[in-house]
């Protein structure tokens, strides 16, 4: 598998996240319809608590330059991964590092105030981020252009469509000049355009690493947008190459 | 060494909550903004309730426990006026983890500012109410007796005792989600055997309830300077104990479940 012959950005080693479910039991029927509908391994803990397995022992290695997605059905650990390699999650077991700032937007709509115009939402998501007021004053103008909302960047939130705010959220994720940008799988088909613009422009920023994490279903997206795909099938990594030559590979076995 | 490894990543969790001061004031305001948003009187509600809450049980109490009007209002209305903050501060703990939830799913946000941010919104509050207190200071001619150095003093233990409250209800709040309620079960509870509505000077006998009641001493110690009274010195290293032995235990629950937290929420 041919690798850029760059530094690694991310590196996850040996990680493991297990975790407890409270309000299911495992003997109730609820517990046994989650065990048959959810990908990541339920099972009991010395004590007889419910846990799930959601990443098993899982080895990446990111690179400078990458576009890297992970792909796997619900609940294959796509989210939980992500959330470990951005930081928000601490792996139970094995290490995690990253190079660089990292700039994660998992969830478009947290922390966003829907009565608010996109303006107001950009400072709140700044004060969120703990940069400071002027710092957010600053990054304003670039996000309002390159986002393309027009008027409807002083419009309230709750009257976008999916796409504008799609093109907020990353128009503000990539504005903080990230070194590597985590994205969940809030982008449809349609962004992928965007998306390549989006990362085409972290890269022509002069500087660091630059590299792209995403977690996505979408096979249109990942041949689009990315250079490398990793399948996740229950927390375990079963493939890891070029988009093209993963599906080709995912195709035939089917 | 692992326990080093928890309590360093809790430290650095603190420090850089506490670097986002202005971020979490700010957000703080917003919240407000958006809890008076259509309505007409606004923050000007927080200081009717105080107003409206003192003054009828000012003159009811006064009269039922036969004190002298000019007296009990201004001793109920500064009682209230750090009761109400308090109360506010801890049934509004119960939810910071809990209502700051998805941020702390999706985001690398240090935790403490959950515990921040229910801590500044409550100060803005009491803030609001500020005008009717000094209103009856004033008419009441207490203004002249406030000991403000001392008040001061004793509204920041009583905020760092707050802090520690709060993150220990909050952690176990977003754990077992029973503890709300049993949380706003005592603090009712404590308004009724608490010299809230009574000063302890009423009692002839049987003060231990009083003298072994915490939330008496942490009331206490904000209060007595308003009207012109000094707080016992017992009372006061009572709190300052509190809020050291306190933070302590705080701070051991906060590092051992910081990382699990995103998991109960």
């Amino acid at each position: 598998m041919s690798r850029p012959s760059s530094a690694p950005v991310i590196e996850l080693r040996g990680v493991d996240l297990i975790y407890r479910v409270f309000t299911t039991s495992e003997s109730s029927l609820r517990g046994s319809v989650l065990k048959a509908l959810v990908g990541g391994r339920l099972g009991k803990d010395a004590s007889g608590h419910v846990v799930v397995q959601a990443l098993n022992n899982l080895n990446i290695t990111i690179y400078e330059g990458e576009r890297v997605a992970l792909y796997g059905h619900n609940g294959s650990g796509k989210t939980t991964a992500l959330r470990v390699a951005a930081g928000v999650y601490e792996p139970t077991r094995g290490e995690v590092f990253t190079r660089g700032n990292v700039s994660a937007m998992l969830d478009l709509n947290v922390g966003l105030s829907p009565d608010a115009s996109g303006r107001s939402n950009i400072m709140l998501l700044g004060l969120h981020r703990g940069l400071s007021r002027k710092q957010i004053t600053a990054l304003i103008p670039d996000i309002e252009e390159f986002s393309e909302l027009g008027m409807f960047f002083d419009m309230p939130v709750r009257t976008y469509s999916s796409g504008m705010l799609t093109r907020l959220g990353f128009a503000f994720a990539t504005a903080v000049d990230p070194d590597i940008l985590i994205l969940d799988e809030w982008i449809t088909p349609g962004d992928a355009a965007f998306l390549n613009r989006a990362s085409e422009r972290m890269s022509s920023h002069a500087g660091n690493a630059r590299a792209l994490l995403l977690a996505s279903h979408s096979v249109e997206i990942i041949k689009r947008v990315c250079t490398r795909v990793i399948v996740l099938e229950r927390g375990v990594i079963v493939e890891d190459g070029p988009p093209l030559e993963v599906f080709d590979r995912l195709d035939s076995q089917k | 060494m692992a326990i080093l490894k928890l309590a360093s990543a809790a430290g650095r969790d603190i420090v850089s909550a506490l670097k986002m001061t202005p971020n979490v004031a700010m957000l703080a305001w917003i919240d407000m903004e958006d809890r008076y948003r259509r309505s007409a009187l606004g923050p000007l509600w927080m200081a009717l309730t105080l107003g409206v809450t003192a003054g009828s049980l000012g003159f009811l109490y006064s009269k039922i426990l036969r004190q002298p009007i000019n007296e009990y209002l201004p001793f109920i209305t500064a009682t209230l006026f750090i009761w109400l903050f308090f109360v506010n501060v801890i049934n509004e703990a119960t939810a910071a983890f809990v209502a700051g939830g998805p941020m702390i799913k999706n985001s690398t946000q240090p935790l403490f500012i959950n515990i921040m941010r229910v801590i500044i919104r409550n100060v803005i509050v009491n803030i609001h109410t500020l005008p009717v207190l000094l209103f009856i200071l004033i008419y009441f001619h207490f203004i002249g007796k406030v000991n403000l150095p001392l008040f001061l003093f004793g509204y920041v233990v009583m905020i760092v005792n707050l802090v520690w409250i709060s993150m220990v209800i909050g952690l176990l709040s977003a754990r077992y989600r029973d503890v709300p309620y049993v949380v706003s079960y005592v603090l009712q509870f404590f308004m009724f055997v608490s010299p809230i509505f009574w000063n302890p000077t009423m009692l002839e006998k049987g003060g231990w309830f009083v003298d072994w009641n915490p939330i008496y001493h942490w009331i206490a110690v904000v209060r007595d300077p308003l009207l012109g009274a000094t707080s016992t010195p017992a009372s006061l290293w009572f709190c300052i104990a509190t809020a050291v032995i306190g933070m302590g235990v705080a701070f051991a629950a906060f590092a051992a479940n910081r990382s699990k937290v995103a998991f109960w929420v």
